[in-house]
């Protein structure tokens, strides 16, 4: 072989047996050299990694599953340090405080990853239909331990198979650390009127008073989304049955029974997330709040909320009852705490890590399972503990004295540390459900249309698990006051069935449209909606909701309405009309159906053929509770 | 070769060891950045052990001081991990597989590294409840593994910690009123407290205190409350040895029924009946069946919270727990894990930390330290409260079997609403 050592223009040849074979110079072969090693090493690199992304997909562990049910795809690395907590509302601005607190200090894992504890408020009951899928948060804070139960429960109906000497559980170890008990927090005047302090007083007295033809003392609680909710419903159930104990489905469903507990539930304000509250109202109707402009004596609630009141930390009790403006209703005054005679029950704001298995999304990973114990740690840390007893809770510490000062229980008679002295028994499950699903009694009924996508992209399966869905969302909505419509839509709308009552009739009519749902022709998702939303936002009826749930696999493709003539509708229509969006599989076009549930104020949620039915029934439980905002 | 060929060699292999060289380090990396990488770390034996709860406090404090120790065998720094669980709720993972135990004849070079990696959580040792549920486990792994997974005799044989028992709890100002109207405490004094229609009123207490309340651990949350529910059945048919067929007697399941009416539902989730009555008083619970251990423990925040004590009587018939300590000994733990798992076995059962266990309430396996051997004896603190120190003659339950655990659920399941 020739060199030029000088030359770095030319190049050099050497004999071949087809010719003479250019030989480049020194510096042009080092330059190459280098470019092949680049290329081979990147190449390589590339294969490798894309051979890894390749296993992890069909390890499950790919990033392109994601949660069903939820408005937010469920993802993190499988090193996330990063705790996503879920907790209600009675909790969310005491436990966010301790979580920036926490978060400041820095800590890392063995591995070097920072632990971060992020908080999304959710109702106690929203957590459990969230818990059973894949929901956005690895751990939650509902307000009572009540709520985990329900969520083993539902877990072991779900997987029964998933035996051993005890159930397979959702929820793994869980921590107490603060507490507080539920109260009736009366003003001063109106608790001084019904003899307090000297006389005890009891649930009965609260509805006695508050079914009075004067109307002279009102009261209220929130919905049965949390666990002061349950509790003064359920003291209707005790009151109604003359017990204080052993209520069973038979006590319950007595019709005086129900009777006095629908008359209780039409005296009493009740608040729930995301609707308009109810006041008491007379003659059995329900009116908006505030249209009398009248104040409340009475709310039930934590103990917690008396202390933050009369301290004048918290004025506003929204958090507490899930709508907002309702410490408006309350006088500016004193509150007192009272602790019902009967019994009550406590807000223990259980921390629970949930047992995600990787099986619908990514599992729980060892980092956050490290950040789940340091956080816990640091809630039951001295300094955690005090701020918890300063926010005015019970910290689980029980060494620490409340009536000691600087104790926001030492220096009031408002709250009495050394109560309650007895327990309002939590009936069975079968019961709890009827106690939750109380507010029926006196509820508005709902009017709600199903827009559901029959294109040809729906034909086979995929239509055949939309019609058990359907089936099952209208098994859910209860009573036979609220009325169901259908709009089914292709290329333009093909059938629009008007609403019908859900009477026996009318279920059976209802059970035979969506039998007849057929698949074929494009995709008119707006033009459906459209339909829709001018049926249920122009109706006259008072005292109702209106909603629209849609369903859709593709992409709009063939309708003649725009996304913002439609949005204009809906900022001008007579009913506020809430709109749920469902995509139903990968190729749905989820950045419409994000926005169509933002603009109509609802959620949007992602289902495949395995999770469309839980989807939908998640769906009906929210709009009969009110949640839906 | 020509050169050019050379060349082409030579670029050739230096990409390729190029790639292999990162490959190797990132292997490396990933080990020592992983949440195990002590365990990688030469010199550095991280095991995780399983701790039953109302040992959990003793044995934490003990693998902090055991892991400032320094050098244990084989040259080695332990590192132990206390992962506090509940008996049943750990014996359903074990019986479920949850800790990714290798499948028969799977041997750990023929893991994945996935596989590899789960296992570096597994549990080298298990601290359970009582020895019956270290037993239920070994059933679960014979029709597994073919074999037992914890040893009962041999060189990682399992070896009892400290004792505890179940014993009567009443709050001060309730034992007056309940023992004059009802007599000595017993499930059947129990009982007719519990079915009582007025509660405390007829009971000759004050009736703001509302109906009896009876404190019981959870029996499908915590290992004790089937322990509870046992002793009841045992004194109800007035023997230690208790059959599933008693479990299904009509008379016990309804007598069962009215006294578990009574119970307030709190506990479970890892806090004991104890804590709850500290946390949430007279609604918890008037009185009930605790671990000895929990109610000493959580004796100084019942007194503070309330403003009184809880008193403590000792049944006739009870059931005690000795905490097992058992090693894992499948191929799924090296043998450095087996050693270091050992080597914490033994420190606990050091005379030092037999002794630190009367701080937390616990009654010392070794029989030759006695109750009041340190000053922060929780037995001497609270004898006042009717603790008993050496001398307690109490009749034995016979050990819990898988059988009569799945009739109690079954019962429960039946019967039990919350």
């Amino acid at each position: 072989m020739n060199e030029n050592r000088e030359g770095t223009e030319q190049g050099h040849t050497v004999p071949t047996g087809k010719g003479r074979l250019r030989i480049p110079p020194r510096r042009q072969l080092v330059a190459l050299a280098a470019a092949g090693f680049f290329l081979l090493c990147a190449c390589s690199v590339t294969t490798i990694r894309a051979g890894n992304w390749v296993a992890g997909i069909l390890a499950g562990s790919g990033s392109g599953t994601s949660g069903s049910g939820s408005a937010e795809a469920a993802e993190w690395p499988a090193n996330s340090a990063e705790l996503t907590v879920a907790v209600s509302p009675l909790m969310a601005a005491t436990l966010r405080d301790r979580a920036d607190s926490f978060n400041s200090q820095g800590v890392r894992t063995s591995d070097g990853e920072l632990m971060q504890i992020e908080l999304v408020t959710r109702s106690s009951r929203d957590m459990v239909e969230e818990s059973l899928s894949q929901p956005v948060y690895q751990a939650v804070t509902p307000d009572s331990s009540l709520w985990l139960w329900l969520i083993d429960q539902r877990w072991a109906q779900l997987f029964p198979e998933e035996g051993g000497s005890l159930q397979a559980s959702r929820v793994g170890r869980s921590t107490l650390f603060a507490v507080s008990p539920v109260v009736i927090a009366v003003q001063l005047d109106a608790a001084q009127q019904m003899g307090w302090p000297q006389q005890s007083i009891g649930w009965e007295e609260v509805q006695v008073r508050a079914a009075s033809a004067s109307g002279a003392f009102r009261w209220g609680h929130p919905g049965p989304s949390s666990m002061p909710g349950i509790a003064a419903t359920l003291s209707k159930f005790y009151v109604g049955a003359g017990i204080t104990r052993g209520l069973t489905v038979e006590t319950a469903t007595l019709p005086d029974v129900m009777e006095y507990v629908r008359l209780a539930e039409s005296a009493a304000y009740v608040s729930s997330a995301g609707r308009g509250g109810r006041s008491p109202a007379g003659g059995g109707e329900n009116r908006a709040v505030g249209a009398d402009g009248g104040f409340l004596d009475a709310f039930v609630t934590q103990e917690q909320a008396v202390i933050a009141w009369n301290q004048g930390s918290d004025r506003d009790l929204s958090p507490l009852s899930g709508l907002d403006g309702i410490g408006q209703l309350l006088p500016d005054g004193q509150l007192v705490a009272i602790y019902p005679r009967e019994g009550t029950v406590w807000v223990d704001h259980p921390l629970a890590l949930l047992e995600l298995d990787g099986r619908a999304g990514p599992a729980v990973t060892p980092n956050q399972r490290s950040t789940y114990r340091a956080f816990t740690e640091f809630l039951l840390s001295e300094e955690s503990q005090s701020a918890l007893l300063e926010a005015g809770f019970r910290p689980v510490d029980a060494t620490i004295d409340l009536m000691e000062a600087p104790s926001p229980f030492a220096e009031t008679g408002a709250v009495n540390p050394l109560l309650p002295l007895t327990l309002m028994q939590l009936p069975s499950q079968p019961v709890l459900e009827i106690v939750m699903e109380a507010w029926r009694l006196s509820a508005p009924p709902a009017n709600i249309l199903l827009v559901v996508d029959t294109s040809e992209s729906m034909e086979g399966g995929k239509l055949a698990r939309t019609k058990a869905a359907l089936h099952g969302f209208v098994d859910q909505i209860q009573g036979d006051r609220s009325r169901v419509g259908l709009v089914e839509f292709g290329s333009g709308v093909k059938r629009f069935e008007a609403l019908r009552l859900l009477d026996a009739e009318g279920r059976k009519q209802i059970s035979l449209l969506i039998e007849g749902l057929e698949a074929g022709g494009s995709t008119s998702l707006l033009d459906a909606v459209w339909a829709a939303h001018g049926e249920l936002g122009d109706l006259a009826e008072v005292d109702a909701s209106y909603a629209i749930v849609v369903l859709t696999d593709g992409r709009d493709n063939d309708s003649e309405h725009r996304l913002r003539s439609l949005q204009r509708a809906m900022t001008g229509a007579a009913n506020p009309v809430s709109v749920h969006t469902v995509a139903f599989g990968r190729d749905a076009d989820e950045g419409l159906l994000e926005e169509l549930a933002r603009m109509g104020g609802g959620r949007f949620y992602r289902a495949d053929e395995t999770t469309i039915e839980e989807v939908y029934r998640q769906i009906a439980a929210s709009l009969q509770l009110g949640s839906d905002g | 070769m020509n050169r050019t060929r050379l060349f082409i060699v030579a670029v050739l292999s230096a990409s390729a060891l190029f790639v292999v060289g990162v490959l190797v380090w990132r292997t490396i990396g990933v080990g020592a950045g992983g949440p195990d990488a002590a365990a990688t770390s030469p010199g550095v034996v991280r095991i995780q052990v399983i701790a039953a709860l109302p040992v959990e406090q003793w044995v934490r404090a003990a693998a902090e001081e055991f892991g400032a120790t320094g050098i244990g065998p084989d040259n080695a720094i332990i590192e132990v991990e206390v992962l506090p669980l509940d008996g049943l709720v750990a014996l359903g993972k074990w019986e479920r597989n949850e800790f990714s135990a290798l499948k028969a004849g799977t041997l750990p070079e023929d893991r994945t590294l996935g596989a590899s990696e789960s296992l570096s959580s597994f549990p080298a040792a298990w601290i359970a409840d009582s020895r019956d549920l270290v037993d239920m486990a070994n059933e679960s792994s014979r029709e597994h593994f073919g074999q037992d997974r914890f040893l009962s005799d041999g060189q990682y044989r399992m070896r009892s910690l400290a004792k505890t028992l179940l014993v009567w709890g009443l709050f001060r100002s309730r034992q007056a009123p309940l023992l004059e109207n009802l007599g000595p405490l017993s499930w059947d004094t129990v009982h007719k407290a519990a079915v009582a229609p007025t509660g405390w009123k007829e009971l000759g207490g004050d009736p703001a205190w509302g109906n009896f309340k009876l404190a019981v651990a959870d029996s499908g949350q915590s290992v004790s409350g089937p322990a509870a529910i046992l002793t009841a059945a045992g004194e109800f048919f007035d023997r230690t040895e208790v059959t599933v067929e008693d479990l299904s007697d009509p008379g016990f399941g309804s007598w069962l029924a009215e006294l578990m009416e009574a119970t307030s539902g709190f506990g479970g989730g890892g806090t004991s009946a104890a804590e709850s009555v500290a946390v949430f008083g007279y609604t918890a619970g008037d009185g009930g069946q605790f671990l000895e251990s929990d109610l000493l423990q959580s004796m100084e925040g019942i007194q503070t919270r309330w403003r009184e004590p809880v008193v403590l009587h000792y049944p006739r018939v009870t059931t005690w727990f000795d905490f097992p300590y058992a090693i894992w000994v499948g191929p799924e733990t090296t043998a450095l894990e087996k050693n270091a798992a050992q080597a914490f076995q033994e420190f606990l059962l050091s005379e030092e930390q037999q002794r630190r266990a009367l701080e937390f309430g616990l009654r010392p396996a070794d029989p030759n330290v006695q109750l009041d051997a340190v000053a922060g004896s929780l037995f001497g603190r609270w004898q006042r409260l009717g603790v008993h120190g050496e001398g307690l003659h109490v009749e034995e339950m016979n050990p819990t079997t898988r059988d009569l655990l799945t009739a109690l659920t079954r019962w429960r399941e039946l019967n039990e609403g919350r």
